[in-house]
């Protein structure tokens, strides 16, 4: 088994654990003892006399049936007392392991190569943080709960019986698990149509939940009734196998119930033979005690094998928290970059995603201080990935680049982090109020939050807003994209950094307020080197250097104006623009 | 279609009560074998009769002999009874298995269908006050516990109060007074029970808010990844999930102490029943002991502790009903949320027109929209007109209400105010198949269905060959990459077309608004992910190869719409311009203004 992992978390809570399980025994040998002390004080006062009609007699002995009684209350007190503490503590203990397991995977998550977490979707890693560690903790709780209970408990009662009579305690073990092979049965059978019934819900499901995300859409494509149709179809298989997994379910508790009805009733007649004969030494009252362990026998062996699904589902979690803690920290490096950016350089430098296709090839370029440079060219050109590799979120597979002459790949990716700022193509937002996304570099001068939306005309539309900069906002938020980008750029800003990268940071801001935005950035952004990506050529014609990109390789390298000269690819590309 | 939960379980009526009534036979046999077991022990030991068994007694003793010895003979006689019994019993109840599976799942299904279709004819307004989150959760879990919550009925509803109820009362029938004792004990189990679940539920909400947070906080972390990375942010952001991952500890401690109490608390209390009953029933023998006609025996002491286990045993399962009744009662609630909603966009006549060319296709006179009654104009007093043929481009920033305007004329939403025309009438006087029949309209936002290349061109027009979808995609600079699969057409398309890039996405969509052919066709920023050789080639082909077609195109970039024969420029919901390019440039400050930020004193 590869799930030693888990004894790593339970190691420092032993001491709990020591305490569920001794109070565990503690509440389970008083609750199963009473049954036993009823049937005595029963037996105590009517026994079956056996001289000339066979018949009960009643022998009333006060002192002694006080005793049974003191003896039954005193175990009372002890079981529900430790019955409780058994139950808290163990959901203290459950619920101390998941907190440090999800710890750990957040702790995993961030410390993950870019490649290796944008390998997974988001839902993934939502996944292994709520229900993989949901199902870890069900399937401890239950563990516990059913399975060393459920044995505990059939351990101890079993033993009872035994001192009690050993012909009766033979009949109950032997026939009472008979209801579990029974059930057993059932589900293996219902198991098929289960499987069947899971795969037509998920089927619906994906289904209705693509369909609803886009209703304007199938509205507008006239497509309801299609849309209607194939949910129908998809719906009316899930309705025919559903009637058949819920029937063959619910088989199990009816024929539990018959064979333990029978098997009472077996328990009892040979009970009332045996004390009627006189044989075994047999009390009236312990048919009786005999009836309630008969009741309760069946139910840990129900628990025991209904542990098995949950144990299934701890064991997947287990193995894909296993494989994702297991999972190489990202590589780095020791040598810090201490001065400022004064130059960047990039040497001969390819990079491929699969290790086949080269999406940059023999890029060879520099950047002064104060420089700023644009990088233009197609969709799929290569831009991203160019910065992408700048801020060593992968490594280049060919040559490389330099800062400050120091190889990229010798610089720790915090301490070369520390020196740039980014706007990425797609704004993120997180859940948390407005100014906690632009201020999220942490400065303590909120005056400078208000300042940097100000300049760049970001306090229009946030002023509007509920509670204005105390606004909440979620990345489904009201907020447009233009609004998004926007609020990425402030937070930007506000972090003091020597290299600045816009990637299409105002690709769905209105061209009026880019203009704005621009002009603000430039200003706030003179003594700094910076590199921007753009779609619409207007606003980087002032940059010192653009690189035109196409198809991963550099074509032309110059300003604005002498590119324009060239009436090379840029040219064609600025063109464009105007018909 | 049902209209409601009540709707389909009327429907499902004979169900409902067929099953229920079946079940009472198995759980009146259930009440029987404790009185069959104290007949037994009575008979064998020579108790004198006790009235509540005097029936089963006299019927064992007439059945005919079957073995010699007398005790023998009332075990096996009362043993078989029992078996009978049992046999007659899980009969019948599978027979309500069977109703109750069959009824859930047609219950469960009536209502998703019903919900699913209800959800498709809601327009943009109704749907901005309904997250879809809460859609897709009303279909998929809310249905389920719905269907639970049926099955569950016709299984238990009945069984568990006729074992409970019926179990009190042969307990008061054997005596009355450990009867009385059951009656007022079992409501105080019943009521702790109900205490600290009801107390535990309320702090299960906040745990699943916990979870939410949980949840919410890793897809940012993941979705920002790259910022967080940037911005050195790694051990804040841990530090911030440590939180989280604490309030939720500290939540779930707080729950797991109230459900701890309940188990200790029951068994406390069932066991002081059987202490009570025991002491007052053994006092009640041995005051009796001379009494001939004493009805209290040590059998029923036997048999009153047997009822008191089943009891109790049926309470446990009562509760949990009542907490699977509770969650699909509210589940029931929010269901017929959504089938209640009455949508006001509804397909109406069957109209249908013909225009030749030049003639007007469409027109707004003085239409305003907004979302609510409370809310601000998202679109002022918009007058405009657009002959058959023509182009119109519709210009204006983030939220100056271009889109609203295609959602108007697709019939997705209706004006607040002024008047839409539609060849030359009302728009609202066709139908909306009709209309969107006609009308193409492509969204920013391009989106996939799961399935393949073709069935996502398909999706809108059924009847045509390989060879349209090869034009179209050749017309919207799809074919390039689409030919690069070695399934061509066929290629898999993932859920919400994720194996394909932005760009990518849009020209596949546009490929799916052209095949149907349509009069009209608005594209709504459908380029805004394509680079500008890409945008303008797709709009060179379209004019080529469909020269009468009506078009709206609504963009951000002067360059896609200062061809179009008129434009319509929009700021902030307020008309600031109609006219062509040229007109405008001299007459519209704001268009200028666009104008010359996009061009910058070049050329």
């Amino acid at each position: 088994m590869k799930n030693k992992r888990i004894f790593s978390y339970i190691k420092p809570y032993k001491k709990i654990v020591i305490i569920v399980f001794l109070l565990l025994s503690v509440f389970l040998v008083s609750q199963s003892l009473i049954p036993l002390l009823v049937g005595r004080y029963i037996n105590n006062f009517a026994k079956a006399s056996f001289t000339d009609k066979i018949t009960l007699i009643i022998n009333y002995n006060q002192s002694e049936l006080t005793k049974y009684i003191i003896l039954i209350s005193s175990l009372l007190l002890f079981g529900s007392v430790s019955c409780f503490f058994y139950e808290y503590y163990l959901a203290i203990f459950v619920q101390n392991v998941i907190a440090n397991i999800r710890l750990d995977i957040y702790r995993k998550i961030n410390s993950l190569s870019i490649s290796k977490i944008e390998g997974k979707t988001v839902g993934e890693y939502v996944q292994f943080v709520i229900s993989d560690v949901e199902n870890i903790s069900l399937g401890i709780s239950s563990f516990i709960k059913q399975l060393l209970q459920g044995i505990l408990r059939i351990l101890i009662t079993t033993i009872i019986m035994f001192c009690t009579n050993w012909f009766l305690s033979i009949c109950v073990i032997v026939l009472s698990p008979l209801s579990l092979f029974v059930s057993k049965f059932v589900a293996k059978y219902s198991y098929k149509s289960f499987n069947i019934t899971r795969d037509n819900t998920s089927n619906l499901t994906s289904y209705s939940v693509e369909a609803t995300n886009n209703i304007s859409l199938i509205q507008s494509l006239n497509n309801q009734e299609e849309s209607s149709n194939k949910f129908e179809s998809l719906n009316n298989s899930l309705k025919k196998s559903s009637v058949m997994s819920q029937f063959s379910s619910s088989w199990t508790n009816p024929v539990t119930r018959l064979i333990n009805g029978l098997i009472y009733s077996l328990v009892g007649i040979s009970g009332i033979v045996l004390v009627y004969y006189n044989l075994f030494s047999l009390g009236i009252g312990d048919v009786s005690a005999f009836l309630t362990y008969t009741n309760g026998y069946t139910k840990p062996f129900n628990d025991i094998s209904s542990v098995i699904g949950e144990f299934e589902a701890y064991k997947v979690a287990m193995n894909k928290i296993d494989e994702l803690l297991d999972n190489e920290d990202d590589i780095d490096s020791t040598k810090k970059l201490d001065d400022k950016i004064k130059s960047v350089e990039f040497k001969d430098l390819s990079f491929s995603y699969d290790g086949n296709k080269d999406v940059l090839s023999d890029i060879s370029f520099s950047i002064k201080e104060k420089e700023k440079v644009a990088l233009v060219g197609q969709t799929g050109s290569g831009k991203t990935t160019l910065v992408s590799l700048l801020l060593r979120f992968y490594e280049p597979t060919k040559g490389t680049i330099l800062f400050n002459n120091n190889d990229i790949n010798s610089i720790n990716k915090k301490s070369l982090r520390s020196h740039i700022g980014m706007v990425l193509q797609d704004s993120w937002i997180f859940n948390g109020t407005i100014k906690e996304n632009i201020n999220y570099c942490g400065t303590n001068n909120e005056n400078e939050v208000y300042n940097i939306c100000n300049e760049i005309k970001a306090n229009s539309f946030i002023e509007t807003m509920k509670d204005k900069y105390d606004t909440h906002i979620t990345s489904n938020s009201s907020l447009s994209d233009g609004q998004k980008q926007i609020i990425t750029i402030a937070r930007v800003l506000l972090d003091q950094n020597d290299l600045i990268i816009l990637d299409e940071a105002t690709s769905n801001i209105d061209t009026l307020s880019e203009k704005i935005i621009h002009n603000a950035f430039n200003s706030l952004t003179k003594d700094k080197t910076s590199i921007i990506i753009a779609h619409r050529l207007s606003t980087i014609t002032s940059c010192d250097k653009i690189i035109a990109l196409n198809d991963g390789k550099i074509v032309e390298i110059g300003s604005h104006k002498q590119l324009l000269k060239n009436k090379g690819y840029y040219y064609q590309l600025y063109n464009s623009q105007f018909k | 279609m049902v209209s409601s939960v009540r709707d389909s379980l009327k429907r499902n009526i004979s169900y409902l009560i067929v099953g229920p009534t079946l079940k009472v036979f198995e759980a009146f046999f259930d009440l029987l074998i404790p009185l069959f077991m104290k007949s037994i022990i009575d008979l064998s030991f020579n108790q004198p009769h006790d009235s509540v068994t005097s029936i089963i007694i006299s019927l064992i003793e007439s059945f005919p002999k079957i073995h010699s010895e007398t005790i023998i003979n009332y075990c096996l006689v009362g043993g078989m009874f029992i078996l009978i019994m049992g046999i007659v019993g899980f009969t019948t109840t599978m027979i309500t298995q069977f109703l109750a599976a069959k009824c859930a799942s047609n219950v469960g299904s009536d209502i998703r269908l019903s919900l699913f279709k209800k959800v498709l004819e809601l327009n943009k307004k109704e749907l901005s006050s309904i997250s879809t989150n809460k859609i897709q959760t009303i279909i998929n879990s809310d249905t389920f516990q719905v269907q639970q919550g049926v099955m569950y009925f016709i299984r238990l509803a009945t069984r568990t109060p006729f074992i409970i109820i019926g179990s009190l009362i042969f307990s008061i029938m054997l005596d009355y007074q450990i009867g009385l004792l059951f009656l007022i004990l079992i409501p105080s189990i019943i009521f702790i029970i109900y205490f600290f679940m009801t107390k535990s539920s309320k702090q299960y909400l906040l745990i699943q808010e916990d979870l939410e947070t949980l949840s919410s906080k890793v897809s940012d972390t993941i979705s920002g990844i790259r910022v967080i990375k940037v911005f050195n942010k790694e051990d804040y952001e841990k530090n911030k999930f440590k939180i989280n991952v604490d309030k939720y500890k500290k939540d779930v401690s707080i729950a797991s102490k109230y459900n701890a109490f309940i188990n200790p608390l029951t068994f406390a209390f069932v066991t002081l029943i059987i202490i009570l009953t025991l002491v007052s029933g053994s006092n009640k023998i041995s005051e009796n002991i001379n009494n001939e006609n004493n009805a209290f025996l040590p059998s029923t002491l036997i048999t009153l502790v047997s009822y008191l286990d089943q009891i109790f045993l049926t309470v446990i399962v009562l509760t949990n009903i009542v907490i699977i009744f509770i969650r699909s009662l509210a589940s029931s609630k929010r269901v017929n949320s959504i089938l209640s909603i009455n949508p006001s966009i509804k397909n109406e006549s069957n109209v249908k027109k013909e225009i030749k060319q030049k003639e007007e296709y469409i027109s707004f006179n003085n239409v305003s929209f907004k979302y609510f009654d409370n809310s601000k104009e998202v679109l002022k007093d918009i007058s405009f007109k657009l002959n058959k043929g023509e182009s119109l481009g519709i210009i204006g920033s983030t939220g100056s209400g271009k889109s609203t305007i295609a959602n108007l004329i697709n019939r997705l939403i209706d004006s607040t105010s002024g008047e839409i025309k539609y060849k030359g009438m009302n728009i609202k006087e066709y139908s909306l198949n009709y209309l969107r029949e006609e009308t193409s309209y492509i969204q920013q936002k391009a989106v996939l269905f799961n399935g393949s290349i073709k069935s996502n061109i398909l999706l809108s027009n059924l009847d045509t060959d390989d060879n349209d979808i090869n034009k179209v995609l050749s017309i919207a600079l799809a074919d390039e990459f689409v030919n690069k699969y070695p399934e061509k057409i066929n290629y898999e398309v993932k859920e919400s077309g994720k194996n394909f890039s932005g760009g990518q996405r849009q020209r596949l969509s546009i490929a799916r608004g052209l095949i149907r052919k349509p009069e009209l066709l608005i594209l709504d920023d459908s380029t805004s992910a394509l680079d500008l050789i890409s945008d303008k080639k797709i709009r060179e082909n379209i004019s080529s190869n469909y020269p009468d077609l009506t078009k709206i195109i609504i963009s951000q970039r002067i360059s896609t719409i200062s061809s179009c024969d008129n434009i319509l420029v929009l700021d902030s919901g307020i008309q600031c311009g109609f006219g062509s390019h040229q007109e405008l440039l001299r007459e519209s400050k704001v268009y200028k203004d666009i104008y010359d930020s996009q061009n910058r004193g070049e050329k």
